[in-house]
């Protein structure tokens, strides 16, 4: 544990630089700005940006890329709260109390709570992650192909049977996202997979550019479908007003803390923010005194939501830096580009690149004081913002996209991909199929193909290697329970219905 | 019943109509799996093994969807996805965005970008003139600024830039 602030302390001395505080300032600016336009948000925000950044240092890429990210998640709060439109799927619990509150006069107080619960809630998951990341190196070290076959299986597990979808729509995108993934050239074969002859599939289908469509265009047509029209509850906060907040608001530390706790671990296994918000929303409204008046414009579910979804994003970082699993879309995104710039999440990048992995991490306490304090200064600008026609901002978006996808390969035939990838994410949204999981699949794919054929070359093909050790065998069960608890639900449903307890379909 | 809005199309023909699309996807998957052996090789399973199973597992939650979508057919008929207002919002956003990218291939993103703020500012959205201007001559020229010259990452340029010495 000395050790890790030994190391903090050098990651430190890499991240603060005037031109990192900068590419904070930046990169939040920016963030917030996504998480409050429509159509834009942190998966493809981040995605957007992406391109930019290549010809920069990787430190200071990750910093300007994830300070985008905390901007995402403190933008998204601020519209769930003065506008009743959630700019991010983790900020939807936070209109439950967030809107009545702002409705009841009290929206300044409302953002200051959200943001300073948002900025506790993602110093402690840095702090978590300071403490856990030489447990979680020497963890990921016992990993053989096996477990992290298992580890994928797990996360893509808890997707199914946590993930709020319907099970096999889930699967769906899961699976494309794997097919997606395995176009293109075989790694172990060296054949060309799934081209049908096209010579444009050869090069594999980008990432970046699937995200752009799914998430980008994908959610402007759903808005353009229906639009919603924004009007703020106010758009004024006054210094004072806020200080006032801020004196109150440390008495809510019981729920800062309940929070920030589920909001870890939601962050280090793979649940991802939204399945945080709505867990610690759930448990606070259970156990809590004030749990009655949840959804009534009560602080603390306020509180309770915005606690743990920056602690999540911010656990997140633990999984993804040492183990290369990312648990949220926008977490996959960034391991994407850890790819590109030739890192190689694990163990290994944190015994090679200390500098890296510890001046992201330093990094992650100062980007997360400064969003803090962009968040509450930006207030009006963003409101003033959102006053914009749809007509105006929707084209410009648009653009903004079809420029994101063209500087990812320079590529014309990218342009229709992203259109056409719209058109799916349109559609997966209308039918709630979940997008999440095939970014994910599509990032995980080649490994998780990889990890399966290597545990299969060590155990000439039985998969009873799975079940060889502890450990794998644990993971591997618990992702066969995760996979089946939709079964047995139907299962348990359908035995009620024949009993005669349920009331009809 | 008179009140509601026209349904173009239903919940669940958008349902059935999905479901077949990823079936056909699945199958795509499959045939493009069988080009390579989808068994076990020398060293473990083959380059087809791993697209063959995931082409089947889309095409098998395909079927299990397809089925769910039918047994809900009576709720889901008459639940609308999209109705004819809507429908005539989405195709005046899309059909634009669609000639965007067209024009782009010709003229080069930032001349295409001016003239689809022009088209969806002015024309569509019947913005007033000074407001259309300001944006479809501001944006192309801030992302011009931005990306030829801050960030030096050229994107697609046509003949007007050309004409301007650049490439």
């Amino acid at each position: 544990m000395f050790d890790n602030l030994q190391l903090l302390t050098n990651g430190f001395a890499v991240a603060i630089t005037g031109y990192h505080i900068l590419l904070m300032m930046v990169g939040v600016f920016l963030g917030i700005l996504v998480g409050v336009l429509p159509g834009l948000g942190a998966p493809n925000g981040v995605t957007l940006l992406m391109p930019l950044t290549f010809a920069m240092n990787p430190v200071s890429a990750i910093i300007l890329l994830t300070s985008m990210y905390w901007g995402a998640l403190f933008g998204g709060s601020t519209t769930s709260i003065l506008f009743n439109i959630p700019g991010e799927p983790s900020s939807v619990a936070t209109t439950f109390d967030g809107y009545p509150m702002a409705k009841a006069g009290r929206a300044t107080e409302a953002l200051t709570f959200a943001f300073m619960s948002s900025g506790f809630g993602a110093l402690f998951g840095v702090a978590a992650v300071t403490l856990l990341s030489s447990w979680a190196t020497r963890f990921a070290l016992q990993f053989s192909p096996v477990e992290y076959f298992a580890v994928f299986m797990l996360a893509f597990g808890s997707f199914v049977a946590f993930g709020g979808g319907a099970p096999f729509k889930t699967i769906i995108s899961i699976c494309i996202g794997f097919a997606f993934a395995s176009i293109g050239m075989d790694t172990v074969s060296g054949s060309m997979r799934l081209t049908y002859g096209i010579a444009d599939l050869s090069r594999g289908v980008s990432l970046l550019v699937v995200v752009i469509g799914l998430y980008g265009i994908g959610e402007l047509l759903s808005t353009m479908q229906s639009p919603v029209k924004a009007e703020a509850v106010t758009t004024r906060l006054s210094p004072r007003a806020v200080l006032a907040a801020a004196r109150i608001w440390p008495r809510y530390w019981i729920a800062l803390l309940r929070s920030a706790c589920v909001g870890c671990w939601m962050g280090i296994t793979p649940g991802g923010p939204t399945a945080a918000t709505f867990m610690s929303y759930g448990i606070g409204k259970r156990f809590s005194r004030a749990g009655a008046r949840f959804g009534k414009g009560e602080p603390e579910g306020l509180i309770s939501c915005e606690t743990a979804d920056q602690a999540s994003g911010s656990a997140a970082m633990l999984p993804m830096l040492a183990l290369g699993l990312p648990s949220s879309a926008t977490a996959a995104v960034l391991l994407g580009g850890l790819m590109i710039w030739g890192l190689t999440p694990g163990p290994s990048l944190f015994a090679e690149r200390p500098d890296f992995v510890w001046g992201l991490i330093a990094s992650m306490y100062v980007s997360n004081v400064v969003a803090v304090i962009m968040a509450l200064t930006t207030v009006p600008i963003f409101a003033a913002l959102l006053r914009v026609p749809l007509t105006i901002t929707a084209p410009l978006i648009v653009i903004v996209c079809v420029v994101g996808a063209y500087t990812v390969a320079s590529n014309t035939t990218d342009l229709w991909s992203v259109l056409l990838f719209g058109v799916v994410g349109y559609l997966m949204s209308r039918l709630e199929y979940p997008i999440a999981p095939l970014v994910l699949a599509m990032v995980l794919g080649d490994k998780a193909e990889d990890a399966f054929r290597q545990s299969m070359i060590l155990s000439k093909g039985s998969l009873a290697v799975f079940w060889s050790n502890p450990l794998a065998g644990t993971v591997a069960t618990l992702a066969l329970l995760c996979f089946a608890l939709p079964l047995f639900t139907a299962v348990w449903r359908l035995a009620r219905r024949l009993l005669g307890h349920g009331e009809g379909p | 019943m008179s009140d509601r809005p026209s349904t173009l199309v239903s919940r669940f023909a958008l349902e059935v109509g999905f479901a077949l699309l990823t079936m056909a996807l699945g199958a795509i998957v499959i045939a493009g799996a069988l080009e390579f052996s989808i068994g076990w090789g020398e060293i473990g399973p083959e380059a087809g093994y791993f697209p063959f199973r995931i082409g089947s597992l889309i095409v098998l939650a395909s079927l299990v969807n397809l089925g769910l979508a039918v047994r809900r057919r009576r709720v889901t008929t008459a639940v609308s996805t999209l109705t004819g207002v809507e429908a005539r919002r989405l195709v005046l956003f899309a059909l634009p965005v669609l000639g965007f990218v067209g024009v782009t291939m010709l003229l080069g993103i930032y001349v295409a970008a001016a003239l689809y703020l022009l088209l969806t500012v002015g024309a569509v959205a019947r913005h007033r003139l000074p407001v259309t201007l300001g944006v479809s001559l501001g944006a192309p020229l801030l992302l011009f600024v931005l990306f030829e010259i801050v960030f030096r990452t050229p994107l697609l340029k046509g003949p007007l830039e050309a004409v301007f010495g650049w490439y």
